[in-house]
């Protein structure tokens, strides 16, 4: 599924990604777990295709497909996806209309018909419900006057209607409480198949509880330093990382 | 009436200000004086007198007039056409207006409109345009509130080669309030002024500015606001923001918005942006697989919308969305 081989990355001429090699294969969730600085939310931007983000070396494939090469919508349409640690409001968007907006693009790309309203708005149905999504939030503007579990689970509606193949999770975990944690990472679960990978980052243990990963990796001065089972994740929990990173 | 000359145009000697020399740009373009050229649809019952260049309709007491009274004002070519409104709005009165700058050619179109306000009346003003790239349009539109009066307007300018859209509201009377909001489409060459000044002169009264301008290629925009609120004016609530967006390197936004505060008890804002499209937004919508043109066009209209959602009146609404559509193809 995905391949990530030598990496190299920089903002404003500063290196962040040294040297990074990743592989998750179809199906599984990898965690990548960190102490602050270390890259990862980098590493997320550099994948997904955010300007300034500057590639210096190495390569990162999704089923073959050439993912630098790319603008971030094409990559989107190559079925990534970035669950953002910040989602961002859109003053004046439309979340139904943002919605719709996206799927047909992605429709498009792949060469696809446009969904019909009607096959739209039952799609979002269904997907909504799960999320406990109720319909006034998706009749207001993108992410604007969402609580902080609002955004998160918007995140994950995005998810759920783009159907992507990968997943990167950026800190979804951050700022929620324990309620709010379980709705999103249920949100999540479902969506987990056979066909499909996630990248969960996160800065907490707690998550991949909830969240059960196949593989943790520990990212330090930008690259993988450790990786290993879940047990790594509660090792890092009890011992820091700073035994690991040094 | 008194005729609007040249020589009482805003020009860099009377307002100690860079922005509009109306009198540079009339230098240019030879043009002979015509009779007003308009339209009217909606509104004959409420005409009193039509003189030379002068159109004075007055709504009486307490009527409610339920269509928008349709007003279109024509430009021509090689034409000075100079046109006085005044519109009388009796106590306790509603009516809209929908105002229409049309035209072809190069002319320049010189518009003075006095709208009296008068007590527990309501007012809707929505102007929009569809002129020439050549011409001149300089509008010049004074309000009188009295008691309790409302005053709602929307515009949508920029489509002249050269405009300034000039507003003098006066909040008389207590408990009256004055919304005011506009957009300005500008691209090629074209200069759009948007002055307002909104005098708070009775207490208790509320106004709001709301502009927004969009620049492309080497246009120039400029918003000049003013809240200037007087000894007697307690409890003044005066709102004003301007937020513009710049998407080409030779665009140039002026921006002045003032306060002139003399009352101590009142609310009173102000802010000013004048920038590109933020990257950040613009990032989260391509990664959900909008392309690049797709993106900005959500951005630009969502930009946009803002400004129109003052609008509650659908078919109104409608006839803004449709030249907001054209404008931005």
């Amino acid at each position: 599924m995905l391949k990530i081989k030598n990496l190299t990355a920089e903002i404003d001429g500063k290196q962040i990604i040294n040297g990074l090699d990743l592989e998750v294969k179809s199906g599984e969730v990898h965690a990548i777990m960190g102490p602050n600085g270390a890259g990862k939310s980098t590493l997320s931007y550099v994948l997904s295709g955010r300007d300034g983000y500057k590639v210096t070396g190495g390569t990162a494939e999704l089923d073959g497909v050439d993912l630098l090469a790319l603008d971030p919508n094409e990559r989107a349409a190559a079925g990534l996806f970035l669950a953002f640690q910040y989602p961002v409001e859109i003053p004046g968007v439309q979340m139904t209309n943002f919605l719709k907006t996206a799927l047909n693009s992605i429709r498009k790309s792949r060469g696809e018909s446009e969904l019909e309203a009607l096959d739209f708005l039952k799609m979002l149905k269904a997907k909504q419900k799960a999320l406990d999504i109720a319909d006034e939030m998706l009749k207001r503007a993108v992410n604007v006057g969402f609580s902080g579990g609002e955004k998160k689970r918007n995140e994950v509606l995005q998810m759920a209607m783009l159907e992507p193949k990968f997943c990167i999770l950026d800190e979804t975990d951050s700022g929620l409480d324990i309620d709010a944690l379980k709705i999103v990472a249920d949100g999540v679960n479902r969506l987990r198949a056979p066909d499909r990978s996630f990248l969960v980052i996160t800065h907490y243990q707690r998550l991949l509880d909830y969240i059960v990963p196949d593989v943790v990796h520990v990212l330090a001065k930008g690259k993988i330093v450790k990786s290993g089972g879940p047990e790594l994740a509660k090792e890092l929990e009890a011992k820091g990382y700073a035994e690991i990173v040094a | 009436m008194p005729k609007l000359l040249p020589k009482s145009l805003p020009d860099l000697d009377k307002e100690h200000w860079k922005y509009s020399n109306v009198n540079a740009v009339l230098a240019k373009l030879e043009l002979v004086d015509q009779k007003p050229l308009w339209e009217m649809t909606g509104a004959f019952e409420f005409m009193t007198v039509d003189q030379e260049d002068t159109i004075h309709l007055i709504i009486p007491k307490n009527r409610k007039v339920d269509k928008p009274i349709d007003l279109k004002l024509i430009g021509e070519d090689g034409k000075n056409l100079h046109t006085n409104v005044v519109i009388d709005v009796e106590e306790g009165a509603n009516v809209k207006f929908v105002e229409r700058q049309v035209g072809v050619g190069a002319y320049w179109k010189n518009i003075s409109i006095a709208l009296n306000i008068d007590a527990n009346a309501q007012v809707g003003y929505y102007r929009l345009c569809e002129e020439d790239p050549f011409c001149v349009v300089t509008e010049f539109m004074t309000v009188n509130m009295e008691r309790d009066a409302r005053f709602n307007a929307l515009v949508v300018n920029g489509c002249s080669g050269f405009g300034r859209n000039e507003f003098k509201v006066n909040l008389n009377g207590a408990g009256s309030e004055a919304d005011l909001a506009g957009l300005a489409l500008l691209r090629g060459k074209q200069h759009g002024d948007t002055t307002v000044c909104i005098d708070h002169i009775a207490p208790y009264c509320k106004s709001s500015q709301f502009f927004k301008t969009i620049l492309e290629d080497q246009s120039r925009g400029v918003y000049q606001g003013k809240i200037h609120v007087y000894k007697d004016a307690q409890k003044t609530d005066g709102y004003q923001l301007s937020n513009n967006l710049l998407l080409s390197p030779l665009a140039e936004m002026d921006v002045k918005p003032e306060l002139e505060i003399y009352a101590d008890d009142v609310k009173c804002s102000h802010g000013t942006t004048t920038g590109e499209l933020d990257e950040t937004p613009m990032f989260y919508l391509r990664s959900r697989g909008l392309n690049e043109e797709d993106a900005r066009h959500m951005l630009i209209e969502a930009f946009v919308g803002e400004v129109l959602d003052k609008v509650s009146d659908e078919q109104i609404r409608a006839l803004f969305d449709d030249r907001v559509k054209l404008w931005l193809k």
